[in-house]
Order: structure tokens, then sequence, then C-alpha cells
């Protein structure tokens, strides 16, 4: 698969497989075209050449709506939250499509008891309740990044395309919110781009390294972040 | 002599050059439209004011002050640069920090208020000025005859384009400029003194459409009007050049004037729609105009306003008070006024479902309300159809006007789409105008009310606003159902964030599209029971100022509340109704109550009314439970 | 060493709210001093006020002496401070280049584009595109770069590292060593406490809208375990 921008290949013949179950990390110096593969496995790029599969079908030419609808959800790398509604708001928005009210003209949302039950319990998992009725523009920039994360984990989706989900994170939110990934994972498919490497090699089974938009290496984590020329691209010695 | 296409050879020369010069003021004209547009985000509707402040201003000089052309060529611009300068300071600036909006919508007011004013001071007929006596006469082609002073016109705006594309594209100003529309603050942050910026630049636009008003005043019509005239042509030739480019905006003006010139000369009929025309064939093929490359910055947007706090009890007690209040007011207040005011009402609040929770701003919606209109005026009067069938068939045709439309409208976003629903706009009123069935300047006239389901008359007038009363409510209740509703809250997060919606599996588009197809229909439906009310579908409700008039109502009222709209269209038509004897001085005072909505409310009367309602219910919250500052992610699983 | 910023008792509200309760803390000239604290503690706030960003702030901020609480952001940013916001603020209409170019020259001893794009070499590659097509990362350094050139004297920078590979923030720790020895003073928030430890002079901790302790280089090893608790670690 590529994709190119006035000539410059963002992504160049990438072969990339996701296996089902699995927890995959890729990793790469800034620029290196992480981004950019998720916006074309979720269909926000069109690839110049090259072909998509989920699940033995190809879906090359599907919208990202229709991507969503499949199971395939991402979270941006600069976060994304609907900054007007309040974070109860969000939630909810996340949980609609699956509840089948997202064509319902009239009727309130509210008065789906599966619903109302299923926010309560994000926003308890994630420690919201007590902000529950507050603008998500008024949370801290940290905070904003784990609500994102939180309406994409409440899609309940079977493959999770998550963009650096750690940065901007505190510290103590980071083992949080990994341990939160981890236990997500278990029955689903997970993508992660992550520049913290303590909290890919805690999570990672494999990594696939890229680079000037291509594959440098690929395979479990302690084989790769050994190899001399990952360090020598991305993590530049000791660490 | 000569012909192509049957039209003689000179005319088609003498079409031409008028062409190249109605090009060379859109060219001037769109250039500073453009300017502001591109810096301060603001579509500038106060443009053609000044442009006309220009024109009569050079006429005063010379008439009153006895200053001549080549003094008032340089003076005039100053003065209406100043003028804008002040009115940026004082005016402009305050709403500067929230959705640009609100800046468009002062410049509407203003241009009200200066036209008001010149109007009264100058009447409305023609103020003749002369030709300055060096550039009388002019030269023989051998084809044709070429005035001097028409070559200089060219020429002069030849020249101030160029300075000015010089002065923007090649030095710092331009960048510094298009960063402070993205975000002031932070250029602020570096060091470049925004503010003072911003009111150079407004002053510099406004200069430059007086310099274009000095021009035009001896060969063009001088009078009060004349900016209005112009101001939408303008507009769309700044969206044919590609908002932001102001090489764009030079070529599509004199693009523009060139169509014109050549449609004049064999299609006269079409010469107004010509430009329009081109607007939406360039955008259908180049979303973002000619030379357009920039994607609209994302505008810091305002928050819809809403309660912290609402019960249900509470929704209901606010429709059961407006529907009895609505019910016995024919007893106190004319019922004629009132019925009008209620499908205005209709009608603002569906432009608002669009404009408020789609944050999708049309400057067209009049066509739905005309078409249906007339749709429903001609199966009343000539098919003879019963009301409710009629407005049936009016509602429908405006909700398939709105699939097309909408098709059309909707991949595209901010002033774009504003700029191609006027498009629509102006081809449906050039319709109205030419079709043998709409009746031209006359309208439909006289159209029967009739009895509806053939034995509820209509003609009782108890029984008449009986009907238009329910159906105001009707249309009033689904609407704040709709935006309740899982529907409602998908369009709010789609204004909010359209690719996150997107990744949450929603089709956008498709939400879009629905929510245009709605407002349309009881647009529509708003419109032909405006038309058994009135019994007559006429040119006023197609025209673009009714599109600006339901812009109004809606933002004056509360764009985003839902009795916002309802309000806003009561005080409109209320003023209109009872201060139309005042003559001239009714478009200074509405645009003067407009200008002081916006700066004293600006999220409308009810918008402004919920902020503090709930602000005060936030403010006991917060006495009630103090809020940790850091609270914790707790992994509950 | 001289004091060149000061802010006392410094309080900021955004609109109704209050967020800021009397931020104290110093800082002397050709320090590097770091800002920690938990998600929504305050930190971007202090420094956002400090620029006169924040539409209510009250309190004293003190720059060389000269009293800036009431001065507008442009003005203060003129004496020479410099900020790097944590969204990044990077303009979508306007391409690499005249992003880094944007912020007007303080005063003469800025950094030289030429050193600046060696610095950072995929800015160098991509400088003709628009800003918001850089990656994430590219994005943060460009942000950094931007305030480099202009030869302000004191930097405020938001999580600078934030979202940058390993291999970059190695260099941009490194950079930073190399301003300060050039004098300048850097106020930092950051969240990758090592990255911190490795820099600073000294670290305040902010909880709340206030500072709430104060750690110097020497201790920070001795003092880790209660800088941990302060994190929630
Ligand atoms: N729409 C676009 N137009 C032009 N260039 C682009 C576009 N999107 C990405 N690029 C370029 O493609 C390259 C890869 O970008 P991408 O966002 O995928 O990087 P990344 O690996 O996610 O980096 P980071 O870790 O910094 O986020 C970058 O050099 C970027 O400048
Ligand atoms: N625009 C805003 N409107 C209202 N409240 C805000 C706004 N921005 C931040 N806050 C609040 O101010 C407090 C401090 O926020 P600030 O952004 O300074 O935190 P921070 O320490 O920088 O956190 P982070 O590490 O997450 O960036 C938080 O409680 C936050 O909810
Ligand atoms: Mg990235
Ligand atoms: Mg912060």
């Amino acid at each position: 698969m590529s994709i190119a921008f006035n000539g410059f290949y963002a992504v160049k013949n990438v072969d990339f497989t996701l296996h089902e179950g699995a927890l995959h990390a890729v990793i790469g110096p800034n620029g290196a075209g992480k981004t950019t593969l998720f916006n074309l496995l979720t269909k926000f790029l069109q690839p110049t050449e090259g072909q998509i599969f989920h699940r033995g079908v190809e879906v090359t030419a599907l919208k990202p709506a229709a991507i969503a609808r499949q199971g395939v959800v991402r979270s941006f790398q600069i976060s994304a939250v609907f900054q007007a509604l309040t974070i109860r708001e969000n939630i909810e928005l996340a949980l609609l499509r699956r509840s089948g009210l997202q064509w319902r003209l009239l009727g309130n949302a509210r008065r789906d008891k599966a619903l109302v039950e299923r926010t309560e319990q994000v926003l308890e998992q994630f420690g919201f309740t007590r902000e529950a009725d507050i603008a998500a523009a008024e949370l801290s920039y940290g905070r904003k990044r784990v609500l994102e994360l939180a309406t994409t984990v409440a899609t309940d989706p079977s493959v999770l395309l998550l963009d650096e989900p750690m940065a901007g994170l505190g510290r103590e939110d980071i083992d949080r919110v990994a341990e939160l990934i981890q236990t997500t994972a278990k029955g689903r498919t997970i993508l992660l781009v992550e520049h913290n490497m303590q909290v890919v090699s805690r999570l990672a089974e494999r990594i696939t390294v890229m680079a000037r938009g291509q594959i440098l290496a690929e395979g479990p984590y302690s084989e790769v972040s050994s190899r001399p020329d990952v360090i020598a691209a991305y993590t530049g010695g000791t660490h | 002599m000569t012909t192509i296409f049957g039209i003689p050879m000179a005319l088609l020369y003498a079409q031409l050059l008028l062409g190249i010069i109605n090009g060379a003021f859109y060219a001037t004209l769109s250039l500073g439209l453009a300017v502001i547009f591109g810096m301060m985000g603001i579509a500038n509707f106060a443009h053609g004011a000044l442009y006309m402040m220009g024109a009569v201003g050079a006429w005063f000089m010379l008439n009153t002050l006895g200053i001549g052309y080549w003094p008032a060529l340089i003076l005039c611009p100053l003065v209406v640069g100043a003028f804008g300068m002040l009115l940026e300071r004082f005016v402009l600036r305050r709403v500067s920090h929230i959705d640009h909006l609100y800046g468009m919508l002062l410049t509407f007011g203003i241009a009200f208020i200066v036209q008001g004013i010149f109007r009264f001071w100058f009447g409305s007929a023609g103020l003749p000025y002369a030709i300055p006596s060096l550039l009388t006469g002019g030269v023989n082609l051998g084809f044709m005859f070429l005035p001097y002073y028409r070559a200089w016109v060219i020429v002069a705006s030849l020249g101030v384009c160029f300075l000015t594309w010089f002065a923007i594209e090649k030095t710092r100003l331009g960048a510094y400029l298009r960063a402070a529309t993205e975000n002031s603050k932070l250029v602020q942050a570096f060091g470049i003194n925004v503010p003072v910026m911003i009111m150079l630049v407004y002053g510099g636009g406004a200069a430059l459409a007086a310099f274009a008003g000095v021009l035009a005043a001896p060969i063009l019509q001088v009078n009060p009007t004349m900016g209005a005239e112009v101001l939408i042509v303008i507009f769309a030739v700044v969206v044919i050049g590609g908002l932001g480019s102001i090489k764009g905006a030079i070529i599509a003006g004199f693009l523009a004037g060139i169509a014109e010139g050549l449609t004049k000369a064999f299609y006269p009929e079409a010469s107004t729609t010509v430009v329009f025309l081109l607007m939406a064939f360039v955008l259908v093929v180049m979303p973002t105009g000619l030379f357009g490359t920039k994607t609209q910055a994302a505008a810091t947007s305002v928050s819809l306003p809403a309660l912290a706090h609402e019960s249900a009890f509470m929704r209901w007690a606010l429709f059961g008070a407006m529907a009895i209040g609505l019910a016995i007011a024919p007893l106190f207040i004319y019922p004629a006024f009132l019925m009008k005011a209620m499908t205005y009402a209709l009608f603002a609040c569906a432009f608002n479902l669009m404009a408020g929770y789609g944050k999708l701003v049309s400057f067209g919606h009049a066509m739905f309300l005309g078409t249906a209109g007339y749709v429903t005026a001609y199966a009343a009067k000539t098919w003879g159809l019963s009301p409710e069938l009629a407005i049936l068939a009016g509602t429908a045709s405006a909700a398939v006007l709105g699939l097309v439309a909408g098709w059309l409208c909707t991949r595209s976003s901010g002033v774009y789409f504003a700029m191609i629903s006027l498009a629509l706009a102006q081809m449906i009123y050039f319709l109205a105008l030419q079709l043998p069935q709409t009746g031209g300047e006359d309208g439909i006239q006289s159209v029967p009310r009739g009895a509806l389901f053939g034995f509820i008359d209509l003609s009782n007038p108890t029984t008449l606003y009986l009907f238009v009363l329910a159906v105001f409510l009707g249309g009033f209740l689904f609407l704040s159902c709709l935006i309740r509703s899982p529907f409602g809250q998908i369009l709010k997060a789609i204004r909010e964030h359209e690719p996150r919606a997107q990744s949450l599996g929603y089709s956008t588009d498709r939400y879009k599209l629905a929510t245009f197809v709605i407002s349309a229909a009881l647009s529509g439906l708003a419109g032909s029971t405006k038309v058994i009310v009135t019994q007559i579908a006429s040119l006023t409700d197609v025209h673009w100022s009714m599109s600006g008039e339901v812009i109004l109502m809606t933002f004056l009222g509360g764009v985003g509340t839902l009795y916002g709209p309802v309000l806003g269209s009561f005080v409109v038509v209320a003023m209109q109704n009872y201060l139309s004897a005042l003559g001239a001085w009714v478009t200074v005072i509405q645009g003067a109550v407009f200008v002081i909505c916006i700066l004293t409310f600006r999220r409308g009367i009810v918008g402004e009314l919920i902020t503090f309602v709930s602000a005060r219910q936030r403010e006991k919250d917060r006495r009630g439970i103090a809020m940790p500052a850091g609270s914790k992610v707790v992994t509950g699983t | 060493m001289a004091e060149i910023l000061k802010v006392e008792s410094l309080d900021a509200w955004y609109g109704e709210s209050k967020v800021l309760h009397g931020v104290d803390f110093s800082l002397s000239a050709g320090e590097v001093v770091t800002l920690l604290g938990r998600n929504g503690a305050g930190k971007s706030t202090t420094l956002k006020s400090i620029m006169g960003l924040l539409p209510t702030r009250k309190g004293s901020v003190l720059y060389r002496g000269e009293q800036l609480i009431d001065a507008q952001p442009f003005e203060i940013a003129r004496k020479g401070i410099a900020y790097c916001p944590e969204e990044r603020g990077i303009f979508a209409s306007l391409s690499v280049r005249e992003n880094l170019m944007l912020p007007p020259k303080v005063s003469a001893n800025g950094m030289a584009v030429e050193d600046i794009l060696t610095l950072f070499p995929n800015l160098r590659e991509r400088i003709d595109s628009p800003g918001t097509k850089l990656s994430g990362g590219e994005q943060q350094m460009l942000a950094l770069a931007r305030i480099l050139r202009t030869g302000a004297r004191v930097l405020l920078l938001d999580e600078p590292t934030e979202g940058l590979a390993p291999i970059i923030i190695k260099q941009i720790e490194a950079t930073i060593v190399k301003l300060k020895e050039l004098g300048f003073t850097i106020l930092l928030v950051e969240q990758n406490v090592g990255f911190a430890q490795a820099l600073a002079d000294r670290n305040y901790i902010v909880e709340t809208g206030a500072i709430v302790d104060e750690v110097a280089a020497a201790d920070f090893d001795r003092r880790l375990s209660s800088i941990q608790s302060y994190l929630g670690l």
C-alpha cells in the first residue's frame, strides 16, 4: 500500500498484517508515516496504490463511517472530543449507534435504560462520574485525552486503533490507562502507536518499526528493539 | 455589418467593454472584500455601503464643498477608511473573539444603518457626476470607440489591485493576518499587535471600496442603494476566485464582468444570474474556488446555550404557555400580524435547525419558502386543489428542492456552503421571474383559501387563525423533539468535530442531507401556509433579502435555542409592521436594533436568558459540592 | 543570580471558574525550572496567565522588575518572553516556513534558521508543506523551533516532548542544555519526570492551582518518593 502527497510518499509499499486478538504496536520516528497508516486503514485517506482487507474482505473503497461500523474504530493523535458537549453526552454519542438509535428522529436517548446504564458504567470506569455534566472544553488537556479514549472504548470495537493514547497524560494516568488497554484487549485486536517505550514494552506482543514511510522491522518486542538499525533510527541508544 | 450568432459585432464589442469595466469594479471591490474575509474571517456585508459612501461622498464633495474629482479620489478613500477603522475599533472588535459569523451579522446591521441614513440625506434618485475634464472624449480604435475615462477606470483598478496584491502576498503582512484569523491570541503571544493590525486591514478594505466608488461615480448611477445591488455579486466573485486568494479575487472579478457583458449581448434576461451560475459551476468542479487552496480554518465556535438542568415539566410548561398565549392573543393583537409572525417563526425555526444545531448557515433559505409558496398558489388557483393538498404539494416541492440543493451544498461547509445555497437561490429567483406560471413581477395573486378537507372553511378568520396556529405549534413541537432525539444529538456532534463523528461510525453526509431536507420541508410548510394566509405568492419570498431576514430573526432571538427564532421573528415582524409609518427610517432602526442586540446579547435574546439562568444554576451547584481539580482515573474493571 | 521573573499571588479565571489560587514562584536568569503536577493541576494555566492569555488574572508578574500584570500579550512577548503552547498552535493556512518565520524577532540573539533546521531535519524536508500537514511530532518540533528564532531570553515551554520519538527527545534535551549554556531562562511544564530531572535546576510542584512544594535538583533523588506521591504514582 502507498500514498503520496504531491509526489511525497508518506507511506510507501507497506505490507502489513494485523492478526485477530493481537496487541500490536507501531513505533517509529516522527513523520515515519504511522498516523498516515492509521488514516489509510480507517479510510480517512485513500491509498494511491494498494488494497486493504478486513477479515478477508476487501474494504479499500469504503468510507470512514462504514469502516467504523465494521468495528474498526480509531482515536486521534491530536485530541478529538466534542468540546461543547458535556462528558456524558460525549459518551452517549459513542453508544448511540450500537444501541441502534442513530436514526431515531423523535424520542429521547435517556429513556433507553440500557444506554443510560452503560453510560454510567463508562463514566465510572474512567473516573468521570463527578464531572459528568460539565462541558468537555473545560477539561484539562490530559483529561480530554482520557475522555477520547473512553469514547473510543465505549463503542465496543473489535479492532481498536489508538494513536498515541499516552501523549499528554500524567504518569499516574499512564499506568492506569495501560492497565485499561490491557483489560480491553481481551477478545479484541489492538493496534497502538506510541512513543513511550516503557508502555510499548509492557503492552505489545509484536511491534512494527516504521521509518520514512516504510517498514524497517517487525517481530516480538525484545527481538526488534535490540536491532541496531532500530536503535539508530528511533531510540537512539540507551533508554 | 458583421454579426456573430445574429448579434452585431459592434454591440458585442460595446458589451464586452462594458463587461470589462464592470469587471474592473468587481475586481477592486472584491479585492477589499477578499482581504477582509481572508484576514478577519468576516464576510463584510457593509462593503456595498462603503462603496456607496465613496461614490456619494465624491458627489457631496463636488457639490457642497467644491472639491473636484482628483482630490476626491484620494480624500474619499481616506475618510471612508478612517470610518472603517472606527467601525472596527468600536463595533466589530467586540465580537472578534467569538465566531466570525457575528462579525458578519454586525456588518449586515451596519449596512442597513448607513444605507438608511444616506437615503434620508440624499434621497433615492440618481445623483449626476460629471467626468473630469482631463478625461472627457475618447479614441476611435477602428472597431469601436473607447472613451478615455473608461480606459482610466481599467488602468486605475489594475494598478490598485496590483499594489494590494503586492502588499499582502509579498510582505510578512499576509502571513501575520492569516495566522491571526486562526488563533489571534497565540499570534499576540508572539509579539504582534493584532488589534491594530486588524483595524488597519478593515480600514484598508473600506478605503478600497470607497476608491471603487469614486471611480464609479462618473459612469454609474450614483445613489444610496447602489451598494446593495452590487454586494451579492461581489460575494459570488470572491467565492469564484477562492476565499483568501487575492489573485483569485482580481481574476474572478474581470471574469465575472466579461461573462455578464457577453450574456447581455446574447440573452439579456439572464445577465444578472450568470455570475451565480458561474459560481455554482466553479464550486462543483473546484470546491474551493479557482485559486483557493486554503481549507477553511476551524472557527472558534460559541457553544449552544443550554440550561444546566431542565425538567420535562418545565419544557412542557413553556410550550403550554406559548400555545395558550398565542391562542388568546388575537383578542388583543391584530390577527393578520400574528399569523404573519407565526409563519415567519416556523420558517426561522426550520432555518435554525440547520444554522444552530447543524452549524450550516445557508444564505439561500428563501428558495424553499418561495418555491413552496408558488407551488401552493398554483395548485390552489389553477388546479383548484383544496388547501391541505396545496400545502402538501408546496411542502413536498420544497423537500425535493431541499434534496437536490442539499446534495450539492452539503459537500462543502462554512462560507462555501452558504454561497452555494445563495447561488441556487438566485437561480430559483431567476426561474420565478421568467417562468410564465409564476406571473413574473406580479406573482400569483388572489389565491383561493378554500375549505380544509372540503368542509372547514378557511375564509372564516377564526378558523384560519386556528389553522395557522396548529401548523405552527405542530412544526415547533416536531423540531423540539427532533433536537432532543438521538438524531439531534448526533447532529450536534457533527457540528463539533466531524471526523470524530465519522470514526464513531456515523455517515455524517447523510445526517447533514437529512437535516437539510427536513429544514427545507418545514420552510416549505411555512411558505405554503403563508400563501394561504396572504393569498399571494410573490418575488419577495424568493428574493435574497428574505434569506437575510430569516438570518436576522434567528440570530436576534438566539441561534441554537428553541424559542429564540420564534421571539426573533415576532420582533422583526412587529418592527416592520409598526414602524412602517416612519418611512426611510425603518431600515435605520432595524439595523440599529440588530447591531445593539448583537453587541449586548450576542447569544440572542433567548440565548442570553438561558446563559444567565444556567450560570446561576451552576453557581448553586458549586456551592453544593466543591469539585476536585485533579480527579483520578479509576479503573473499574 | 539575578531574579528575572517573579510571580506573586497570581490568580486566574476561566470565565466564572477560578483556576489559579495565588501562585508564587520566581526564576533566576539562566535557570531551568520545571512545573510538575497532575493533569488539571493548573500548570498550563500558569504559563498562559504569565503570557496574559487568560481573560482575567490578578496578582503580580514582575519581569526584570517591571510589572506586567496589566500588559497585553504582544507587549509581554516583545519584552522577551516566548511561549510554546501545549496544543502546539501550528497555523494551518501557513506553510512550515511561514510558521517558522512568523514570530517577529525581539532581540538579535536568536538562533539562525540554518541551525534550527539542522537541529530538526524533518522540518527542512517538509519546509514548503502546509503547517498542519506535518505529523504530530513534526508539529511539536515546529512549535519549538518557531520560538528559538525570536531571540527571546525567557522560554515558557508547555510539554515540549509530548509525542516525540525518544531519539528526538534526546536531541531536545541536548538543545535545552545548550540553550541554558547560552544563558536562556527556561520554565518547563513536563509530565516526563525523567526528562525534568535531567534538566532542571529546581522543580515546583503544582497542585489545585497553587505551588505546594519546591525541590532542588540536588534533592531530587532523596525526595523522589514524595514527588511521586504528589504526582499520584
Ligand atoms: N495530508 C498530508 N499532506 C502532506 N504531507 C503529509 C500529509 N499527512 C502526512 N504528511 C507527511 O507524511 C509524513 C508522515 O506523517 P505521519 O503523520 O504519518 O507521521 P507519524 O509517523 O504519525 O509521526 P508522529 O510520531 O510525529 O506523529 C510526515 O512527514 C508528514 O509531513
Ligand atoms: N478553557 C477552560 N475553561 C474552563 N476550565 C478550564 C479551561 N482550561 C482548563 N480548565 C481547568 O483548569 C484547570 C487547570 O487546567 P490546566 O490546563 O492548567 O492543567 P494542566 O496542569 O496543564 O494539566 P494537563 O497536564 O492535563 O495539561 C483544570 O481543572 C481544567 O479543568
Ligand atoms: Mg502521528
Ligand atoms: Mg497542560
